[in-house]
Order: structure tokens, then C-alpha cells, then sequence
């Protein structure tokens, strides 16, 4: 019997198998190019240990005031935009609540379309667009001069003033519907009953979403959140890749964004790099662990 | 059971289908089909009469089999297999289908992956300092043999001697690259592409300059103020969309922006990296205040409070500026190549092609023909026996004056045909098929024309280089008949103005071109920390200098500048201007040599 048992698990582990190695070739083999940032990498020469330089990458990045300070401003621009964006993060929340309410069918569906295209469009046709409209012979420009509120046009892509804000409300265009599809999954799976029974009760439609839907979607809310605190670091380049010029770059140049910048420049610096982008992951790993440590004080119930 | 057994069936089914489509496939299916099986070819041929029929032509001299090269070419902007006429003509010719390998089309890490790998491709095409480095870590191979027997090997052999003698690694008499863009012409002479043209010069559209009197311009303030005139007559192209006196773009933008670099050569001063290096071989830090770099940010933003720069520059990327360059909406143009977007022959009889206008204070840095090549090079990837010898028999006809001639100049018959004198003359359509990309008559492989050309984007010989067929360059627009026809209003009224035969002759008369030798030196690459530091001024200069091109006031371009020159020192930027000055004492000192000779 004994014996049957072990082999059932045998079989059940075989099945795992699979995964295992995916998991182990997708997301633990790439930690081996850790390597590179103890090393002078300089393809193709190949690696050996004569270019072995031990930590100098790491004490490179503080060498001096300049580069600490560059390096201060690209993590300042990192948490200011994720922060931002964390402060909202209650948006899609709403946004799906809202959006429930509306009786009529077509108008719904319509306006949860529109709010979801602007995901499935590249940052760089955004741009464009973004161009069309706002360089100075843009639309804006144009209808603005047309309607003879300004002689000359406004400079828009050369402002660098509340660039963090204006970065998150092109985020929140792009991304609200998309965001708010969990919200909307967890708002159908809330029993019927509730509701019915609340208004039988006299509970008026506010009501009903302050004491059944919003606590109800609060674990879903409470769950992305922790996700997203462990992902502050990774608010992605391609947005700010497209927007940065030189005007902006002081307020828009993320850690991502930088890392990029470095890995290819000419000739390119990937040791230094990875050693940023090693930086980053031990950061994220201390904003899960500590994220987790807030959820289990405040809500006594950890997420991992 | 069941569902086994539908399994099965359905797999079965798959793996028939699939065998079934790979037998279809023909050539381009396998690589390694080096046994050249038989049916392959008989299928290719079958689905092409033409192929067939030159196939059997070519039958007295063994048939090679079919063969894929692969090409990594570090200037190529194409990925995948030869297209087109080419593709047509080199699978006619030798069997091989060329599939290349463009790290600008598919991004620059693919270098560090392929050479982590240990094969670049069967051919490759890399900058200098890259070529050492293969050569240091065995990814090219010695091709020595194989070099030897090309058809060009004497015409170039100097040249080939010079380059693989300052390669570390390669003994004398060893040959293992092959430069690219060399000329047959000497170190000290210069051969407009398009002739009579300098490399960079004010060029303005002659129509409107003309009709502000084509008036006298001693420096850069009075080049602004005939940009404002040109400007406040035609605030508007045709089409109605606003023109400026100057577009400039980001997107070239490296350690300085590009839009400052190329017109600090009006000024005698070439921007390498971090110095500026004079025509007498003197350097300079970029910095310098009183370099070019700098008197050209003053000139931009003269300009810009004269009104007369895009406001979008700075913002806008390539492709808005070529619109722009397309439609007649910018007025100041200096590189050549940029005369191509605009002038055409039936614009050039109304007069309205761009030409240079002179500025008198100007004094050009001009390179002279790239002699001893142009910084990259060719080599052999691939040590496989028979692979080498497909590489030698394709090197070889890149390099000769008829794969030269096909090249540079297009396919004879449709392009060009020999003209009555001696020589060669475009036909109507070979003189724009570049430009319209216009459809190819499919006997030679149909498709568009330019798509149809080689894509690797580089060549074994200059197209300013002679044909030794027919004593002219390889490029058609310097043929003696292209040149004849190219006479129009534009030229001819510019001629009367200036009373010089073209603007090069014109300022080399005036003693306003300084021809210095182009050298092909391996320059040292950057170290890692070195690297480090270039990376991290580069935005900082860039993102100064666009600043200071808008800045409000004279009072802001100047603190901007100097705030630039403080932030710079704690980046190492001392360190990196040495660095540079070592590096480019090379390239000077060659040039020296070259004059010497």
C-alpha cells in the first residue's frame, strides 16, 4: 500500500516536472547573467578571469558626487511616478464600480471598450499621436491659433513642468480599463442575494456600494496593491523611452529607462548595468518582504 | 483508447503534412544541404523558367550546389534573406542565397550573442575595432589564400597591406580583412560623390535665394539674415505647411548633437568624440570656448531668435524632418546626401535645386577619398572548407569592377547601357529607378529596384573609385554623361553668379577648402571606464546644447554653458578628453605619413 503511495507520488511529481523546469529556465538560469557585473565584459573577447573586477561596477555607481546624484534623481523620478500611480491605484477600483452601475447595456459596454482599447496601443503610436496634437503646428496649436486665442504657439513637448503628473495621466488613459477587468470579474462573482436582501432592507444604491461591493472587491484591491508595491521599481521604460528629450529627461529618466540608456550606448556598458539592474531586484525583494510585513500587521494575514 | 487514438491519427497527419511542405520548400529550407540533393535543385528550377534556362547555360562549368551565406553586417539596415534583382543575379551566378545579419535592425545585442556563441556569419562586415577583437577571440579567420587569387587583390594590395599590418594578431603577409569603401584614386585626392559638391556646405534652395539677390554673405549673421529673408517670403511650402530657415533633429545625437557636429566642419574643426581636431591635426576639448562646437550653438540660437528654426526641433524624430526636407519646408541644408531629398533634374531646369552659398569666412574640413577605407572592414567567419570557398568566389566578384559595376551602378541593360563615346550612360529609367525605387523588369528578378539591392550596405571599393573598364567612377552620377545632362538653369545661373565652374571649384579657388587625408587607422577602443564616463556626459552635453539653442536670452545660453562645463568635471570628463586626445594622436599622425607620401 506503502508502496503504491510512493509511486502515486512519483507519478504526481513527474507531472510537475514540467514546470519545474520552466520556472528553473525562465526565471532562474537568467540570474547566471548576474555574473556580468563582477566581471569587465567586453564582447566578443570571451569571459576569463583576468577581467574579473570584483565589486568596482557597484562602488562606481557612488564614486563620486555627480553619480551619486544621477543616480538619486533617476531613483527619485522612479518612486515619485510609481508613487503616483500607487496613490491612485484605487482608480480602477472605482472606475469598475462605477461602470457596474450603468443600466443601459450598450452605453456600458461601449464606454468599457473605449476605456480598454488605449491598452492594446504601442507607446510609441501614443507618442505619435501625442506629436500630431501637440507640436507646434499640432491640432491643438492649430485650433488654438484658428480661434485667435494665441499668436504663437504653446511649446508643449518642450515643458518639463509637472511632467510626473502629466506622465501618470497618460499612463491612466492607456491603462484604466485594462486595470479595472479584475475588479469588474470580482464584482459579477458577488452573490445576488446581498443586494437583494440589503433593499429589501430600504439600502439605497450608495448604500449598497459602500457596504457590499467596495468590501467585497477590498481583498482583490488589497492583493494588486502588495503586487504593486513589489513591481515599484519596474514602471517599464517604453513610456518614458518615447517622451524623454532634453528637457525632460531630468524629470522622466527611470530606473528602467536608465538602465536601458546605459546597456546601449556606444560602445555599450553592460556590467555596470547589470549591477544597477541587480541593485533594483534587492530593492524589490525588501519592498515585498516589507509590504507583507505592513499587510500582516494591519489586515493579520499575509499575502505569500 | 479513443482519444489515443485520434492522437495518434492527428500526429501522423502533422508530420505528413509537414514533410510534405519541407519537400515543397525547395532551397530555402535547408541551410546545410551541402550534398545538394538533386530534387531540390530540379524543383527550384522547374518553378522558374528563367533560372532554369541560364542554369542551363552556366551547365558547362559544373554546377555549385546550393548555398546560404550568411552576411553579419554591423552597417546593414535589412535582416533577412537578399531580395530582389540582386538576390536573383547571386543565386544565377554562384547558387547562393545571402541571409543577413543587421544588429540595426535587430538591436546591437545580437554581436554579444552571436560572438558568445562562436559564429558571427560566413561573412562579416564591423568596424575596426571590432575586427581586432575577432580576430582576438578567433571568430575570423585567417584568409590569407583566398585574398590572394581576387581579381583586385593588386589594385588594392597597398591598401590591404597597410590595414592588416596595424591589425595585432595577423603576421606579415597574412591576410585576414578586407576595407571597406578603399579607393583606386590616392590618399590626398578628393572625389565629390556628387560632383562639385563639398561634403558639407551651406546649401540653400536657388530659386528663393536668387530672389533675394543671391546676395553676398560674409559670415553667420548674414547667412541668418538671408535665411530670415528667404523665411518672410515663404513662410508657407506650397502646399501650405509652415517652412523655416532650419529643421534640426535629436535622434543622431551621441556624445554632442549630431545637427552641431557636421556644421563645425564649415569652421575647420571635426567633432571626435569628446575634442575637436583641426585640419592641422591640433586638438581641442569640445568645450573649448572658443571651438566650433560652441560658435555653432551660437549660430543655432542667433538663428532661433531670429525666428528662423523649427520650433519642433529638438522634439520631433526622423521621419517629421524627412517630410519636411521632402516637401520644401526647411531652407538651410549642409550635408550632401541631403540634396537627394529635393533636387531632381526637372526641378534643377527651374531653377529651384538646392546649391551651396558661399559664406567667405568659411573654411570647409573636407575629407579626401577614403584611399586606405573607411573604418570598417570584411572578413571570413567561417572556417568550414567549403563554406570559405563560396565566401572567396562571392568576396572575390563583390570586389571586381564587374560586381563593382553592378553594385554601385545597377544592372546593365536596364540602368545603364555603353554610351557612344566610351564609358556608360544611365538609360531614363536607371537614372531615377534609385529614387522612385520603380518596379524591375522581372527577367532580372522583378520586385522594386532599391529593395532589389545588395543589402548589406557596404562596399569592397568606393563608388568614387575608377572602373579600370572604362576609366571613370563607379558612380553613376560622376559618369562624364550624367554630369553633361545634369547641366540645368540651377547651375547654369549659379555658374553666372559666381563665375566658377561648381562650388568645389569655387571654394578651392578661394582657398576656402581644406582637403585632409583620410586615414583608416584602428583607433583604440574605449576602455570599460572610459565608457562609463562617455555615457554619462553624452546626455549632458546634449541635453545643454538644445537648451541653449531655445534659451530666453544670451544671459541663459551663456550660464547654461558654463553650468555644462562644472557638472561635466565631476562625470571625468578631464579623463575622457585625455583619453581622446591619445586615441586621435594616431589617426594624426597617419595623416601626417599620408601627406609625407
Amino acid at each position: 500500500m506503502g508502496k503504491a503511495k510512493k509511486m502515486h507520488g512519483y507519478k504526481e511529481f513527474l507531472l510537475i516536472l514540467p514546470f519545474i523546469a520552466l520556472v528553473a529556465v525562465f526565471a532562474y538560469y537568467p540570474l547566471y547573467g548576474w555574473i556580468y557585473s563582477f566581471f569587465d565584459y567586453q564582447p566578443p573577447l570571451p569571459f576569463s578571469w583576468d577581467s574579473f573586477v570584483g565589486v568596482k561596477w557597484f562602488k562606481m555607481l557612488f564614486q563620486s558626487k555627480s553619480y551619486i546624484s544621477q543616480t538619486l534623481t533617476v531613483l527619485r523620478n522612479t518612486f515619485a511616478m510609481s508613487g503616483i500611480a500607487l496613490a491612485f491605484s484605487w482608480l480602477p477600483m472605482f472606475f469598475a464600480v462605477f461602470l457596474n452601475e450603468i443600466k443601459l447595456r450598450p452605453f456600458k459596454k461601449f464606454v468599457q471598450t473605449a476605456a480598454t482599447l488605449p491598452n492594446f496601443i504601442s507607446w510609441v503610436l501614443v507618442y505619435s499621436v501625442a506629436f500630431l496634437l501637440m507640436s507646434n503646428n499640432g491640432m491643438i496649436n492649430s485650433v488654438l491659433k484658428n480661434m485667435g486665442l494665441i499668436d504663437r504657439p504653446i511649446d508643449f513637448m518642450k515643458d518639463s513642468s509637472h511632467m510626473w503628473f502629466k506622465m501618470w495621466l497618460w499612463l491612466t488613459w492607456k491603462n484604466l480599463g485594462w486595470a479595472s477587468i479584475m475588479y469588474i470579474a470580482a464584482i459579477s462573482g458577488i452573490d445576488e442575494g446581498m443586494y437583494e436582501a440589503a433593499r429589501i432592507d430600504g439600502a439605497t444604491r450608495l448604500k449598497c456600494i459602500w457596504h457590499i461591493t467596495l468590501p467585497s472587491l477590498l481583498p482583490t484591491f488589497f492583493v494588486l496593491l502588495l503586487l504593486n508595491i513589489s513591481n515599484l521599481l519596474n514602471n517599464g521604460m517604453e513610456q518614458y523611452y518615447v517622451f524623454q528629450n532634453s528637457w525632460n529627461r531630468e524629470y522622466i529618466q527611470v530606473l528602467d529607462l536608465y538602465v536601458y540608456n546605459l546597456s546601449t550606448s556606444k560602445p555599450p556598458v553592460y556590467s555596470i548595468s547589470t549591477a544597477l539592474s541587480m541593485l533594483k531586484s534587492l530593492v524589490s525583494l525588501a519592498l515585498l518582504f516589507a509590504a507583507n510585513g505592513f499587510s500582516k500587521i494591519v489586515r493579520r494575514e499575509s499575502i505569500i | 483508447m479513443n482519444i489515443k487514438k485520434r492522437l495518434l491519427s492527428t500526429l501522423a497527419m502533422a508530420f505528413i503534412a509537414s514533410a510534405l511542405l519541407s519537400s515543397c520548400g525547395g532551397g530555402g529550407a535547408s541551410t546545410n544541404s551541402t550534398n545538394a540533393p538533386t530534387q531540390t535543385t530540379e524543383v527550384q528550377t522547374a518553378g522558374n523558367d528563367i533560372s532554369s534556362e541560364s542554369a542551363s547555360n552556366d551547365a558547362s562549368t559544373a554546377e555549385p550546389s546550393p548555398m546560404t551565406i550568411e552576411v553579419y553586417s554591423q552597417p546593414a539596415n535589412f535582416q533577412g534573406e537578399q531580395p530582389g534583382w540582386t538576390g536573383k543575379m547571386l543565386k544565377d551566378k554562384f547558387n547562393v542565397t545571402l541571409s543577413i545579419i543587421a544588429p540595426q535592425a535587430a538591436g546591437g545585442d545580437i554581436f554579444a550573442a552571436r560572438s558568445a556563441a562562436g559564429f558571427l556569419g560566413d561573412i562579416v562586415i564591423l568596424d575596426n575595432a571590432d575586427i581586432q577583437s575577432c580576430i582576438k577571440s578567433g571568430l575570423i579567420y585567417d584568409f590569407t589564400k583566398e585574398m590572394e587569387t581576387f581579381q583586385s587583390f593588386d589594385e588594392y594590395k597597398k591598401q590591404l597591406d597597410y590595414y592588416n599590418s596595424s591589425l595585432e594578431g595577423v603576421s606579415p603577409g597574412e591576410y585576414y580583412a578586407w576595407p571597406t569603401e578603399m579607393t583606386n584614386t590616392s590618399p590626398t585626392s578628393f572625389s565629390p560623390t556628387l560632383p562639385g559638391v563639398p561634403g558639407v556646405a551651406p546649401t540653400v534652395p536657388w530659386d528663393y535665394f536668387r530672389e533675394i539677390g543671391a546676395p553676398q554673405l560674409k559670415n553667420l549673421t548674414d547667412l541668418i539674415a538671408a535665411l530670415k529673408q528667404m523665411q518672410d517670403n515663404h513662410p508657407t511650402n506650397e502646399a501650405g505647411d509652415p517652412s523655416y530657415g532650419i529643421t534640426l533633429w535629436p535622434d543622431w545625437d551621441g556624445t554632442s548633437i549630431e545637427n552641431v557636429n557636421q556644421l563645425t566642419k564649415w569652421y575647420g574643426q571635426e567633432v571626435n568624440g569628446s575634442i575637436l581636431l583641426d585640419t592641422e591635426g591640433n586638438m581641442t576639448e569640445l568645450t573649448d570656448d572658443s571651438g566650433a562646437y560652441k560658435k555653432i550653438l551660437q549660430f543655432y540660437f542667433d538663428a532661433n531668435n531670429a525666428g528662423v528654426v523649427d520650433p519642433d526641433s529638438g522634439t520631433q524624430n526622423w521621419d517629421s524632418v524627412n517630410s519636411k526636407f521632402n516637401s520644401k519646408r526647411a531652407f538651410l541644408i549642409w550635408n550632401d546626401w541631403q540634396q537627394g531629398f529635393w533636387n531632381t533634374s526637372a526641378r534643377g531646369e527651374g531653377g529651384e535645386n538646392y546649391i551651396m552659398a558661399p559664406v567667405d569666412d568659411m573654411s570647409i574640413y573636407q575629407p579626401s577619398d577614403s584611399f586606405y577605407g573607411s573604418g570598417r572592414a570584411f572578413a571570413c567567419g567561417t572556417d568550414d572548407t567549403e563554406k570559405k570557398e563560396r565566401v572567396r568566389i562571392l568576396l572575390d566578384w563583390m570586389s571586381s569592377p564587374d560586381g563593382l559595376e553592378t553594385i554601385h551602378g545597377g544592372i546593365y541593360g536596364f540602368n545603364y547601357v555603353n554610351a557612344p563615346d566610351g564609358g556608360y550612360d544611365q538609360t531614363v529609367e536607371g537614372e531615377s529607378a534609385l529614387m522612385n525605387n520603380s518596379p524591375v523588369p522581372d527577367e532580372y528578378g522583378g520586385g522594386l529596384y532599391a529593395d532589389g539591392m545588395l543589402q548589406v550596405n557596404q562596399w569592397m571599393a568606393s563608388a568614387v573609385a575608377i572602373n579600370p573598364k572604362t576609366g571613370e567612377s563607379y558612380d553613376p552620377r560622376r559618369w562624364t554623361t550624367t554630369v553633361e545632362k545634369g547641366k540645368s538653369t540651377t547651375s547654369r545661373e549659379w555658374v553666372e553668379r559666381y563665375g566658377e565652374e561648381n562650388p568645389v571649384a569655387y571654394l578651392e579657388k578661394a582657398g576656402q577648402l581644406r582637403v585632409v587625408p583620410f586615414v583608416n587607422v584602428n583607433l583604440v577602443p574605449d576602455t570599460s571606464d572610459i565608457s562609463v564616463i562617455r555615457t554619462s556626459c553624452g546626455p549632458l552635453v546634449c541635453d545643454a546644447s538644445w537648451k541653449m539653442i531655445f534659451a530666453r536670452d544670451q544671459a541663459e545660453f551663456d550660464s547654461i554653458w558654463e553650468t555644462l562645463k562644472t557638472d561635466l568635471e565631476g562625470f571625468g570628463w578631464k579623463e575622457l578628453v585625455q583619453f581622446d586626445k591619445d586615441k586621435y594622436k594616431a589617426l594624426v599622425d597617419e595623416r601626417t605619413k599620408a601627406l609625407a607620401q
